[in-house]
């Protein structure tokens, strides 16, 4: 892609859809519908490189971090990691490859066993994959910016920011080259999320991983992500080096993600352009026909002619360059400077 | 409507000493005062029955000069028309009903946690044909189905074919609440933490499921033994359960049941047992049930 | 009415204590401030620090074995020691509040049109069918598309933004002199909360009323209040005018929070600034400042008395800090690395 065209991705995903079947109740349990979570996604993940993935909730943000790693089951398309497609892969085919790709969770309190001290907690991957060593341990709690001596507590003798750490060295405890940190910071009281984000962008450095980091808000995505690929309703509406996107956002939607972001700058907040969203996000169910936007786009509603409203409504606007510099899904993409 | 005040929670502003998960239930469970003293009871009624033997002058099948005593020193409960010391056969009876119900319990609670657990984990077709097998059971009058199976003799009154017959008809009871368990355990991101790091499915279900669960089925374990008791004493009073020369609380209460005029003591002092050890281990259940509650950390108003 | 500066509410050295089994819970520690007919006062700070409680006591909405001091003022008359009755006339009509789940404002089994409706008769004797169109109006100034229509929904149909607009609407319709919104955005996705929070200020300019912003977002403050309060292990630690507090901080712990927020309006990557350890149990609290353990300046003074909360440049910019004349002009790296 833009940033990086010489090197080979580390991951890279492509046409990679997810239909959740909604099915009737009672005895029959027939299906229908489809919740359309995740629809023709494309992106790669270079080496020692974060991509953000940004959007509100029920955008397809989290399904799609789970299907990198085979978690839930690609409805179609393609993750190829290391040259190979992993999703027709069962279960015990990728246990090898969970050494390589691991994720650590947005719930610092739901996503450690309650029953188990840390010592354990940690151990398990080790474990599970017969390479478990009692120093190792050790090592991974002073890594992540914990004392050994607390491994005999239980997770919840734990601050939330602690907890967090327990599971980022958890997840590192393999070793993996790719990390998916789903919204890793947005339980965090704000002075603690600054330390759990200095913690993954050292040991991005130290160790040379690569991340998906998933969140909804764009001041964190902003401050760690090298490249940025905005979601709604299941499709990546753009895609961009990080200072590209904030600086020249050509969606609508992204414009509008950008502007409603409350800025800690009393002066600024004031005198700032705003792009106000009208309604909510339609049901992925029965998404849109055309661009799945269209429904909110003030573009769509105050600019266009009805023969410019037609192309939205009967075509899907693909990813593509339009001459932005990078990657946006609106036909009549327009570069924009909010900030 | 309006000016109703919603409830609010108040934040978790108690930021307060942490401690292990044992020692919160423990403490918990001993800020129960009923469930405290009802163990305390429980205890005391165990040792009646099983130490009680070695220390009393009489055993239950010792027949005594004394015919139709009321209580007295010599005989604390009295004695029956034959002879027998009602105090020893009370020790005994209480001694084979205990074994019984824990018998029920142990079945229902094995049988029935898996049963649970594996449809919980599953789900879809395997959990919907689980089910309706255990809402099945759970429309049949257990004490008259047991009754009829019990009649056709089958293990012929061994007390073991009760307690399996009665465990058959109360795991369902026990397999509901540790799919409802389950099916919310495996939601967690914990779970699926494990998973992503290629645990298969049955370190999943001995790590992480069973001891979250550990507490809903020590709960339902317990109230499974209080059934047992009654479950036992019904199908003896019925006749079909513990036979003679070999007693129970049940059938005590059942050979007794026309001396209630005559000589009260011999059918009272089995059915305050029968009472006694249930309405304790409901207090028990309960107090344990509050002790694992987790929404139970404040102080009760 | 009254002067423009009359004061509306005054909170005066206010404790919340709340019985555990392992003592009491200093919650909220002698907090005292005021608003002013029309301000906007935001009150922010991190989870246990005793923002929400602060309010909760405002609105008489504590359990009732919350140990309670202080005073709480409205226009003049004393709110602590009322009966639920008495508290309940209060609320909805001098005093709104929005929650933070608009689910537990809003009756299910009611269209939201009834809703709004019932609380503009409660105040004013109107038929039902003037209700119902004041009911519409007031949906379409907080922003709801369709609102003859969007009066027979339940809240059950309607989005959570939508939900939360709707709360706004009922508050306006008691036309109330006070606002109290508790982190009336924190569930929303930030497009749905830009339309909440232009739903509130539109209420504010149609009622007149005053406003308490509680969050633990210092985004929303910035572009939502006039005067700020910051909160730390249950007391003020500083107040002041929003860009006193965002431009000349004058306590470590607002330092802090400022230098440890990434920021949407910066490129590059600046390091971001996190403040060590963790907010003390309000159990037993140490004699001295409850920030001093966290805090990169702390001395023996710090440990020894806790710093009471004193004007600095300006007498109505104070801040809680023995050393508060030290941090003039002083940033986030320059204190804490």
């Amino acid at each position: 892609m833009t940033l990086a065209p010489t090197k080979t991705p580390i991951v890279s995903v492509r046409g990679l859809v997810k239909h959740f079947p909604v099915r009737s109740r009672g005895v029959l349990r027939r299906q229908v519908g489809d919740v359309h979570a995740v629809c023709d996604v494309n992106f790669d993940i270079y080496s020692h490189e974060t991509l953000g993935l940004v959007g509100e909730s029920g955008c397809g943000k989290t399904t799609t971090g789970r299907l990198l790693l085979n978690l839930v089951p690609a409805t179609a398309g393609e993750i190829r990691f290391q040259d190979r497609d992993i999703v027709p892969l069962s279960r015990s085919q990728m246990r090898p490859l969970r050494r390589e790709m691991q994720i650590v969770f947005q719930d610092p309190y739901a996503s450690l066993d309650p029953r188990m001290t840390v010592n354990e907690i940690i151990a398990e991957p080790l474990r599970i994959h017969g390479v478990y060593k009692r120093d190792k341990v050790r090592d991974l709690l002073k890594m992540v910016g914990l004392s050994p001596e607390h491994g005999n507590r239980y997770a919840h003798e734990f601050s939330g920011g602690q907890r967090q750490r327990i599971g980022v060295a958890r997840a590192l405890a393999l070793q993996p080259k790719l990390l998916v940190l789903d919204e890793p910071v947005s339980a965090l009281d704000v002075s603690i999320q600054a330390g759990v984000i200095n913690l993954l962008e050292d040991l991005q450095d130290e160790l040379g991983l690569s991340y998906l980091f998933i969140s909804h808000d764009l001041s964190v995505v902003r401050h760690i992500a090298d490249r940025v690929a905005v979601m709604y309703l299941g499709r990546i509406v753009e895609i961009a080096a990080v200072e590209d996107l904030f600086r020249n956002a050509a969606h609508p939607y992204t414009q509008a993600l950008i502007s409603a972001i409350p800025v800690p700058d009393p002066k600024k907040e004031r005198t700032r352009k705003r792009v106000i969203l009208a309604g909510d996000v339609p049901s992925p169910v029965s998404p849109p026909s055309g661009c799945r936007f269209r429904t909110r786009c003030p573009k769509f509603a105050g600019q266009l002619t009805d023969d410019e409203r037609k192309k939205c409504t009967d075509e899907i606007p693909a990813l593509a360059e339009r001459g932005q510099g990078h990657q946006t899904a609106c036909h009549y993409a327009e570069a924009l400077t909010l900030i | 409507m309006t000016s109703a005040p919603p409830v609010v929670p108040v934040p978790a502003a108690a930021v307060v000493r942490e401690r292990t998960q044992s020692e919160m239930v423990l403490r918990r469970f001993s800020r129960h005062r009923a469930a405290v003293t009802s163990l305390v009871l429980l205890l005391l009624v165990v040792l009646f029955a099983y130490v009680g033997p070695l220390i009393w002058k009489y055993s239950f099948t010792d027949i005594t000069d004394d015919l139709s005593q009321p209580p007295s020193l010599g005989h604390p409960f009295g004695t029956d028309l034959i002879g027998h010391d009602t105090m020893a056969q009370v020790m005994r009876g209480t001694q084979q009903s205990l074994k019984i119900a824990l018998s029920i319990a142990l079945i229902g609670t094995v049988l029935g946690s898996l049963w649970g657990a594996i449809a919980g984990l599953y789900r879809g077709r395997w959990d919907f044909l689980m089910m309706r097998i255990v809402d099945v059971i759970l429309t049949l009058p257990t004490i008259a189905v047991a009754a009829a199976v019990a009649a056709q003799g089958v293990g012929g009154s061994q007390w073991w074919s009760i307690a399996i017959i009665l465990g058959a008809l109360t795991w369902p009871y026990v397999s509901r609440v540790v799919r409802g368990v389950v099916l919310s355990l495996r939601e967690q991101e914990f779970i699926e933490a494990a998973r992503a790091l290629g645990g298969g499915s049955t370190r999943i279900i001995l790590r992480h499921l069973l001891p979250n669960a550990l507490g809903a089925i020590t709960v339902t374990a317990t109230l499974t033994i209080a059934t047992g008791i009654l479950g036992e004493a019904a199908l003896s009073f019925l006749g079909v359960g513990v036979q003679s020369p070999d007693t129970s609380l049940g059938l005590l209460v059942s050979i007794n049941r026309d001396a209630v005029n005559t000589r009260p003591w011999l059918f009272y002092f089995p059915g305050l047992f029968i009472i006694l050890i249930a309405l304790t281990i409901n207090f028990v259940g309960d107090g344990l049930r509050d002790a694992f509650d987790p929404k139970q950390t404040r102080v009760r108003q | 009415m009254t002067a423009p500066s009359e004061v509306l509410l005054e909170v005066d050295d206010l404790t919340v204590g709340f019985p555990t089994e392992d003592g009491i819970v200093q919650a909220v520690r002698g907090v005292s401030y005021q608003v002013r007919r029309g301000d906007a006062v935001g009150i922010v700070g991190e989870s246990g620090s005793g923002k929400s409680v602060t309010s909760l006591a405002v609105m008489g909405l504590l359990p009732r074995n919350a140990r309670i001091t202080g005073s709480i003022r409205l226009l003049g008359e004393e709110l602590l020691g009322r009966t639920d009755d008495a508290m309940s006339k209060i609320r909805g009509n001098k005093v709104a509040m929005i929650f933070q789940d608009p689910l537990t404002s809003l009756n299910p089994v009611y269209t939201v049109g009834v809703q709004i409706a019932e609380a503009i008769q409660a105040h004013h004797s109107v038929g039902k069918v003037r209700a119902m169109q004041r009911a519409a109006e007031l949906l379409e100034v907080v922003g709801i598309p369709n609102p003859q229509l969007r009066v027979n929904s339940y809240p059950h149909e309607m989005s959570g933004g939508m939900r939360q607009r709707v709360v706004i609407a009922i508050a306006m319709a008691n036309d109330p002199d006070l606002i109290i919104a508790d982190e009336p955005t924190t569930a929303l996705d930030v497009t749905v909360q830009a339309q909440v929070l232009e739903a509130l200020e539109a209420a504010r300019k149609e009622t007149g009323a005053a406003l308490v912003l509680i969050t633990h977002d210092l985004g929303v403050i910035a572009g939502h209040a006039d005067r700020v309060n910051v909160m730390y292990a249950g007391k003020l630690v500083e107040t002041g005018t929003v860009d006193e507090i965002f431009y000349q901080p004058r306590m470590p712990y607002t330092l802090g929070l400022l230098g440890s927020l990434p920021r949407i309006d910066e490129s590059g990557r600046p390091r971001l600034i996190p403040i060590t350890g963790t907010p003390p149990s309000l159990l037993n609290l140490p004699p001295g400042c409850p920030f001093g353990p966290r805090c990169p300046k702390v001395r023996d003074l710090c440990e020894a008395s806790e710093p009471a909360l004193t004007g600095t440049t300006n007498p109505r910019h104070q801040a809680a800090c023995h050393f508060h004349t030290e941090l003039a002009s002083a940033t986030a790296e320059e204190v804490f690395s």
